[in-house]
């Protein structure tokens, strides 16, 4: 086994076992929200359709990537190669719509630095912290991947259209699997409070739509906005 | 213990000869013949050198020998990787079959084709080094001559000779003439060597010498050193390398295209740039050879000199030998470096459909220079053709497919010896010699104004052939005036065509019953005269059911009075004879004088020449007296040959009720010289060599469908044919038919001319060569039922995957615009909103101030 294969495995066996004990421990956050009736529109079908995009492509990416560079110990090749290739224009797609589409509903707020002391409430206790559309973990994960896309874009780019020698090549293959795992692992995060940590959430990008309460108690700053402009609409 | 180890090592080093100076001594060394007896050079009967005793002396010839030249035939030898193997060729029965001792797959071992290490010799001597098989003498073998030949030690001077006089084609010439013992010292050119071991008796010895009844034909091999080379007659100069020169090395190792100039061939980048052979290929006295190979340990294949051992041991880990640059491989995913080999982009040909035909030293007998012609165009080898070999990498190989009869039993195919196949078939398979010898025996047929009737040809679809200076058939430029379904044999007069037995309606004013059998006897005369190929007597001709042959010869008693006059002749002649040699000390032999006991025949100038002369008119004088005809004596009686001889017409066998064929007429059987079906194909053999066609393998499989055990087949072309049922061709796949590969390494190319530099589609394209060139078998038969294969198959890889992919090449600038679209969007977004959250903190950080 390389370094990278033992990496990868400490990481992503260590990512799922997190979310794991903090299930255990903490158990899901307002799971008594997500029963009421979904009656707030909360993504378009056209984000819902982006992200579902997105969230494809990067599985593929991550399955074939990592099945090649952890399971075989080599670079990949073959259909993998392909699948892989294929895989990434989808998410370059899908990717570039979400960040056109959310990066306003991702600008950090002053609640965002509270949300963020307070580990968003994902620590256990009665504690509510104030979001807008995303919360700061979102915002947060929402730019990391943006950050970690434009490194995963350039290193692949690199791999395919090398330009370097060998031993430049090999740095910035190093650079696409690290920066790869680092977005796996956080994707891991993502959708595990996504869905098991947060019930009602995984409904919001399948139906697009949440329940009052959900909304209430998840993103009180977005859900407040909501109320304000239906009073102005009426 | 440990000093019992230290001594061994202490002896090992000690015997090596190196005490570290880069010089090679000069070597004058006293040459010693197999018997490890000092050599005179002046010698009548010198014997040849022995490398054994002579470099043995000094050199430990038991270590050289189990060295990777030499030890194929050691038991335990290390199988190494796929290289070339040795080929039997028989180019008249279409067989190439690749044969190693090391076991690679799709190799025969010589006992498996039944040869014994006399065969094996004879068959790849010309390239062998010497030792090996060379040296494996089963003495119990009768059909070998080793007592005669003498064993084929290794031959020294063949690499390490620095002298413009090493002649390696004379090493081939004498391998030929089965002088193995005098190949080295032939090769060397410090001795001339006469004589042919292959004439000599089975029970010819060393000691026996000359033969003084026959100096012209069976005269054992001798030797005549150059006295220049010699000082005192003793200590011989050997011109010596320690490295090899290059020429030394591609004598049995030089590939060229079949049809290709030497002007065209680009060489090797690394010869280019002043290195040899043995720069890479390097050994220590134990003559292991590093091969060049990834995974040897020998420290020279193309990583370990281009980018070092990676093992850290001194300099070797960093690379860079004899200033090999570090490859940088701009532009090329790793992968490739992964799953290719290196030469895989660097070196043999460029590929292209259809390959390239190339030739080989040993396969193809190349190097040999001489008035005959050596070289032969089986096997038919290409390449390149891109294979995943036993190291996992895609390598390009050379390839061959094997061609041979064989016997079939259930899944088991063995070959069948050629001289198996040619006493079955030789009327289909030596049709072009058994046709050109019978021209040759009826060219000289005179007609009633004693001139010749004509020029002898074959008549075969519609064209003339006749016999060239060489033996062989060429096609006759005059327009035939037959139709095409004619055949046979006849000439080209004046008047245009005359078959074989004349125009017998104008023929004869009288009967032409007796013109036609005297035209028949003349032939029948001429062909039972001849000692031609092909041409087995008693010669007979069939025609409308009748065979026609020459009787018994009638004889006739000399006269008493004729046969006392030649005796007294001869006992006068003999008696002069004796009484000259006496006096002269020689030996008289065919109206030549010969010193006794040598070979050393007298010239014009000598002395003995005046009285040579007088003797020889005498001995003429008599020879002429007594005639050369042969006496046969009964008693007092002698009796002698007539030129009378009867004409016998019988009734023909059954089956020969029709057509009028000249053949041989033995124990009721009569075989045709060249039957209708031969003549029907002879036009497209004619003249070319190791090609074979359907009707000549339908013809020997079905004579040899009761000649062996099993069921009779070819192969060929990667393909096994046997006969149908219906008596046809029927191709089908099987494992023995299978090409046998073994990997190209050198013509290195520079980076500049790699595959890929051109681009990724240089190979990744649906129309590259590299992956999806069609190689399809070759071999002696000429058929389209081949074996076809795409190059992506001997590669293991998936067509659709590389098709998609190739195909997704033409999409690929779509995909780096939409990549660096996606990351100008997300930097913006960065950078915007970077500036924007700055914005923010400056304004909170102020308002909280003020």
């Amino acid at each position: 086994m390389n370094l990278f294969q033992i990496i990868s495995t400490l990481g992503i066996i260590g990512t799922v076992s997190a979310a794991a004990v903090h299930y255990k421990v903490f158990g899901p956050k307002h799971p008594e929200v997500a029963d009421d009736e979904c009656v707030i529109k909360r993504f378009s079908a056209g984000e819902r359709l982006m992200h579902l995009m997105t969230l494809a492509g990067f599985v593929m990416l991550a399955l074939t990537g990592f099945a090649s560079a952890v399971c075989l110990g080599k670079p990949l090749a073959g259909w993998l190669r392909v699948w892989h290739i294929g895989a990434a224009m989808v998410f370059l797609v899908g990717l570039g719509c979400m960040a056109l589409r959310w990066a306003e509903d991702s600008r950090f707020a002053e609640y965002d630095w509270d949300w963020a002391k307070k580990f968003g409430g994902y620590l256990g206790g009665d504690v509510h912290t104030d979001a807008g559309r995303f919360n700061g973990g979102q915002k947060a994960f929402f730019w990391a991947i943006c950050g970690l896309a434009i490194l995963i874009i350039l290193s692949g780019l690199g791999r395919a259209y090398p330009l370097f020698d060998e031993d430049i090549q090999r740095i910035i293959y190093e650079v696409h699997r690290y920066a790869s795992l680092m977005a796996l692992m956080a994707v891991i995060v993502h959708m595990y409070l996504g869905s098991f940590a947060n019930p009602g959430t995984i409904k919001s990008v399948i139906t697009g739509r949440v329940s009052r309460r959900w909304a209430q108690h998840h993103h009180s700053v977005w859900w407040k906005e909501i109320e304000r402009q239906k009073q102005n609409d009426s | 213990m440990l000093f019992l180890v230290a001594g061994f090592v202490y002896a090992e080093e000690a015997d090596s000869h190196d005490d570290g100076s880069r010089t090679v001594p000069v070597h004058r060394v006293q040459i010693k013949d197999e018997r490890g007896d000092d050599i005179v050079a002046g010698y009548s009967l010198a014997m040849p050198f022995s490398a054994k005793e002579t470099c043995g002396a000094c050199h430990d010839y038991k270590k050289i020998t189990s060295g990777r030249h030499f030890n194929d035939v050691c038991p335990d030898v290390e199988k190494g990787k796929n290289s070339q193997p040795w080929v039997l060729v028989d180019e008249k029965t279409g067989t190439c079959i690749p044969v190693s001792e090391r076991g690679w797959k799709g190799t025969w071992k010589s006992a498996d084709l039944g040869m014994s290490s006399w065969d094996f010799v004879k068959a790849f001597g010309f390239h062998m080094p010497g030792s090996g098989m060379g040296e494996k003498v089963d003495y119990s073998d009768l059909e070998a001559r080793w007592e005669i030949s003498g064993k084929l030690e290794a031959n020294c001077l063949a690499c390490h000779s620095a002298s413009s006089r090493q002649d390696m084609g004379e090493w081939a010439k004498q391998i030929g003439r089965e002088n193995f013992r005098w190949a080295a010292t032939a090769a060397s050119g410090i001795g001339d060597v006469r004589g042919m071991a292959s004439r000599l008796e089975r029970s010819w010895d060393l000691l026996d010498g000359f033969d003084p009844d026959d100096r012209s034909y069976r005269v054992p091999p001798h030797i005549m050193y150059d006295g220049d080379l010699f000082r005192n007659g003793k200590t011989c100069f050997f011109d010596i390398a320690k490295t090899p020169s290059d020429t030394r090395c591609l004598h049995c190792h030089s590939v060229s295209e079949a049809n290709g100039k030497p002007s065209q061939v680009a060489g090797d980048v690394h010869c280019s740039s002043g290195m040899q052979c043995v720069s890479c290929h390097r050994n220590g006295v134990d003559h292991d050879i590093a091969r060049g190979a990834e995974g040897d340990g020998k420290g020279f294949s193309c990583r370990e000199c281009h980018l070092g051992s990676g093992k850290g041991e001194g300099v070797a880990d960093l690379g860079g030998t004899y200033g090999a640059p570090e490859p940088k491989h701009k532009g090329l995913p790793e992968v490739h470096l992964t799953k290719l080999s290196c030469t895989a982009c660097h070196s043999g040909l460029w590929p292209k459909d259809g390959q390239t035909v190339v030739r080989t030293s040993r396969a193809n007998r190349l190097g040999i220079y001489g008035q005959a012609q050596w070289d032969r165009d089986l096997p038919l080898i290409i390449e390149p053709v891109f294979v995943k070999t036993e190291d996992g990498k895609i390598t390009p190989c050379r390839m061959m497919w094997p061609a041979f009869w064989a016997v079939v039993e259930g899944d088991k195919v063995t070959p069948l010896k050629a001289d198996v196949v040619m006493e079955a078939g030789s009327e289909f398979l030596d049709a072009e010699s058994r046709v050109s010898g019978v021209l040759s025996s009826i060219a000289t047929l005179m007609n009633e104004e004693n001139s010749y009737v004509g020029i002898s040809v074959v008549y075969a679809g519609g064209k003339a052939y006749r016999r060239d200076a060489g033996g062989r058939l060429e096609l006759v430029e005059e327009k035939a005036s037959l139709p095409s379904e004619h055949c046979g044999f006849g000439y080209l007069t004046t008047n245009g065509y005359e078959s074989l037995i004349g125009n017998l309606s104008k023929a004869a004013e009288g009967d032409p019953l007796v013109a036609a059998h005297d035209r028949i006897t003349k032939i029948l005369n001429l062909i039972s005269g001849a000692d031609k190929e092909g041409v087995a007597p008693p010669p007979a001709f069939t025609a409308d059911g009748l065979i026609y042959r020459m009787g018994p010869a009638e004889f006739e008693e000399v006269p008493k009075e004729e046969v006392a006059r030649m005796r007294k002749v001869e006992k006068d002649a003999r008696e002069a004879l004796d009484a000259f040699c006496k006096l002269h000390g020689v030996v008289v032999e065919k109206m030549s004088v010969y010193k006794d006991g040598t070979s050393e025949k007298l010239k014009g100038s000598d002395p003995l020449t005046k009285e040579g002369r007088d003797l020889k008119q005498t001995l003429t004088v008599a020879e002429n007296a007594i005639g050369p005809q042969a006496l046969f004596i009964f008693g007092d009686k002698a009796y002698r040959e007539t030129a009378k001889k009867r004409l016998v017409v019988e009734k023909a066998p059954a089956g020969l009720e029709k057509g009028r064929f000249f053949g041989s007429f033995q124990n009721g059987v009569f075989t045709p010289y060249a039957t209708a079906d031969v003549l029907s194909f002879l036009g497209d053999i004619a003249g070319r060599d190791g090609v074979l066609l359907e009707p000549q393998v339908k013809g020997v499989l079905s004579k040899l469908k009761d000649k062996v055990n099993g069921q009779a087949a070819y192969i060929s072309g990667g393909m096994l044919f046997t006969l149908g049922a219906g008596g046809e061709l029927v191709a089908a796949k099987n494992e023995a038919a299978e090409p046998y590969h073994w990997p190209v390494g050198h013509d290195v190319r520079p980076a500049m001319q790699s595959l890929g530099v051109r681009g990724c589609e240089d190979c990744h394209d649906k129309k590259s060569t590299f992956l999806f060139a069609q190689v399809k078998g070759r071999g002696p038969l000429v058929t389209d039922k081949v074996a076809v294969a795409s190059m992506y198959e001997f590669m293991g890889l998936d067509r659709e995957l590389h098709e998609l992919y190739g195909g997704a090449f033409k999409l690929r600038q779509l995909g780096v615009v939409l990549s660096l679209g996606v990351c100008a969007l997300l930097g913006a977004i960065f950078v915007l909103f970077m500036l924007d959250g700055l914005s923010r903190l400056l304004k909170i950080i102020s308002g909280r101030k003020s």
